[in-house]
């Protein structure tokens, strides 16, 4: 009843093509902080929809979103969410690939004040925890899947977020390479109650996590518990 | 890293859409430049080439198109001369002749001894001497582009004259004329006792007050001041309409240029755009990233445009069929206005995209790709 809540969400709606596709129909969900949730169901579910209106990432038709305890509500009011509280770490790596590394890492530092040689310094240190340390000054083309995932999950904690959410982040890897990325989100998650959100269709790593919500057609519920709307 | 630093990042290497957007917009600049600036010479060499004569008023035939087509008897000159107020006259027949090699060259003739002579510097050699003399001034130009010399023999009007001197004059176009006697002209061109134009030089301080008195006294004749003839006159209109209509047109080919290279340079970096708002980039920081873009890349183009220009009306204006008769009018003002235009241009081009496409959200990009 008091627990602090990370995330919570209520009667989510979001529509696709003027009405014709609800993509989300009402999702209602309490993160608890320090949690590990699993989003799981089938493919055209609305799990990959939900995760972006939790991030602010995609404007809903209805319903609210909290994050700890303020309610952002402009799209300037999400970029600072995201940049303060929000790590995001998706399929595809995004990483600029003008960029190095580490400047990748830094340019979600953007706007912190954090001094530039700092900046370079916790990024130098995010790289050495994804052990991407060795290739910190090297541009994203010449590396391999992994090794750009790393960067990103770098990337998404650049911040020191207390939320991450994750969308198939080892969608693309093979296991040697996914077992690495999951190993170090869940150690965050250990070591420094990181709340983390992942979006998989993995049933090993959904059971990995503590709680597991599944979402079907629109509509979600954390399985074994018998909630009812 | 700085935003500054990101941005400047985004635009290293050689890639194909910044090179794109350079290219277009160095071409719009330096079409810009090049066109203005040789339209603006072809009407200064015009103007100034009248005025430059030392030439108070002009006399023409009333209702003539323009110089070369206006006939006046020459006798007038002794007329006018005897207005109050008119200090001297000069008649003068302007003719365009052929040379062996096919190019035409403007002649002038003048008396020998009459004061336009005086708008001449010699550099080499004498002016013509006598009116029966078959011997010509040749502008310095002129001299150059046709390979003369002091003392060779050249052909105006399937006649041989002696070249007598090299001279020089303020303008290009002045540079670019051969002068002989009245007389020569007149005979050579069946034209005796006729003129195209007879220049006044009046009272310093009455020259409109004498004008009025000269058309009252002919009203056949139309009376100008120098410079409002020069600019009446039907080649100065042409180039003068030439050149708004060329710069009008080089600028807004500039600005489409500009804004289609950097609407599509934004457009295909949607993915970019979208993982800056991500990771928590405001919209006014990505729109200022590529804001800086835009006008570093508008920035450089208008620099090189604008030296590509220079070059480029030089260029034209070197083409041996007009060699000396323009020389391309550049001036500081017109290199700003190139470079100013491209950043405006960069600015507006890149800021209008910018927002546009900071305006959807990231969501759907980043869907996956
Ligand atoms: N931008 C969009 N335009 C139109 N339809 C969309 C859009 N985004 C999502 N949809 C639709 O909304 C529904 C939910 O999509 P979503 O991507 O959230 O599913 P998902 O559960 O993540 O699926 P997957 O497991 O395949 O990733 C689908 O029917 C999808 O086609
Ligand atoms: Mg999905």
């Amino acid at each position: 009843m008091t627990e602090t809540l990370a995330i919570r969400a209520r009667g989510l709606e979001r529509t696709f093509r003027r009405g014709a596709v609800r993509a989300l129909a009402g999702v209602d969900i309490d993160v608890p902080a320090g949690a590990s949730v699993a989003i799981t169901g089938p493919s055209g579910s609305g799990k990959t929809t939900l995760l972006h209106a939790l991030a602010g990432l995609l404007p809903v038709t209805a319903g609210e979103v909290r994050i700890g305890q303020e309610v952002p509500r402009t799209p300037a009011d999400w970029a600072r969410f995201r940049r303060d509280h929000i790590g995001l770490v998706f399929q595809d790596d995004w990483l600029l690939r003008r960029l190095s590394a580490v400047e990748n890492v830094e340019i979600a530092m953007q706007g912190t004040h954090l001094p530039p040689r700092e900046q370079r310094q916790r990024a130098l240190d995010l790289l050495d925890r994804v052990n991407a340390r060795a290739f910190a000054h090297r541009r994203p083309a010449g590396l391999s899947g992994g090794e750009r995932q790393r960067i990103a999950v770098a990337r998404s904690l650049a911040n020191r977020p207390s939320i991450l959410l994750a969308d198939e982040p080892t969608g693309e890897l093979d296991s040697f390479n996914a077992e690495q990325i999951l190993r170090l989100l869940f150690a965050l998650h250990g070591t420094e109650g990181l709340t983390l959100m992942i979006v998989t269709h993995d049933t090993a790593l959904a059971a990995r996590c503590a709680l597991q919500f599944r979402m079907h057609d629109g509509r979600g519920r954390f399985s074994g518990t018998e909630k009812t709307e | 890293m700085t935003l500054f630093g990101v941005a400047l990042r985004n635009l290293s290497g050689w890639q194909p859409r910044n090179l794109g957007a350079l290219a277009g917009i160095t071409i719009a600049v330096a079409s810009f430049v090049a066109l203005v600036g040789l339209a603006r010479g072809v009407e200064h060499s015009l103007l100034s080439t009248l005025v430059d004569r030392g030439t108070d008023l002009m006399v023409t035939e009333a209702g003539a198109l323009d110089l070369v087509s206006s006939i006046v008897p020459d006798a007038r000159a002794e007329d006018i001369d005897e207005i109050e107020g008119v200090t001297r006259t000069a008649p003068e027949l302007s003719r365009l002749t052929s040379l062996d090699d096919g190019r035409s060259v403007g002649v002038v003739g003048w008396p020998v001894g009459s004061f336009p002579w005086e708008s001449l510097t010699v550099v080499e050699g004498r002016l013509p001497a006598g009116p029966d003399r078959r011997e010509v001034a040749v502008g310095e130009a002129l001299a150059e582009r046709a390979g003369f010399a002091m003392g060779d023999e050249v052909w105006l009007f399937q006649t041989r004259f002696e070249i007598t001197g090299v001279v020089t004059a303020p303008t290009v176009l002045a540079r670019s004329l051969a002068y002989v006697p009245l007389t020569q002209a007149q005979a050579l061109t069946f034209r005796d006792g006729q003129a195209t134009v007879i220049n006044v030089r009046t009272d310093p301080d009455r020259p409109d007050e004498v004008a009025g008195r000269i058309r009252e006294r002919f009203p056949d004749l139309a009376v100008e001041r120098a410079e409002t003839l020069a600019s009446d006159f039907m080649f100065a209109r042409i180039a003068a309409v030439l050149a708004y209509a060329i710069s009008t047109v080089a600028l807004v080919s500039a600005g489409l240029v500009i804004f289609t290279a950097m609407s599509t340079a934004v457009a295909a970096r949607r993915g970019e755009i979208a993982i800056l708002s991500a990771i928590g980039w405001a919209r006014w920081r990505i729109v200022s990233a590529l804001l800086i873009e835009g006008t570093v890349i508008a920035m450089v183009a208008g620099v090189a445009g604008a030296a590509a220009g220079v070059l480029a009306a030089e260029a034209v204006a070197a083409r041996p069929d007009i060699s000396g008769f323009v020389a391309p009018r550049i001036g500081a003002a017109l290199l700003a206005q190139g470079v100013g235009l491209s950043l405006a241009v960069g600015i507006v081009g890149s800021l209008l995209p910018a927002l546009s496409v900071t305006r959807r959200p990231p969501a759907e990009v980043l869907r996956g790709k």
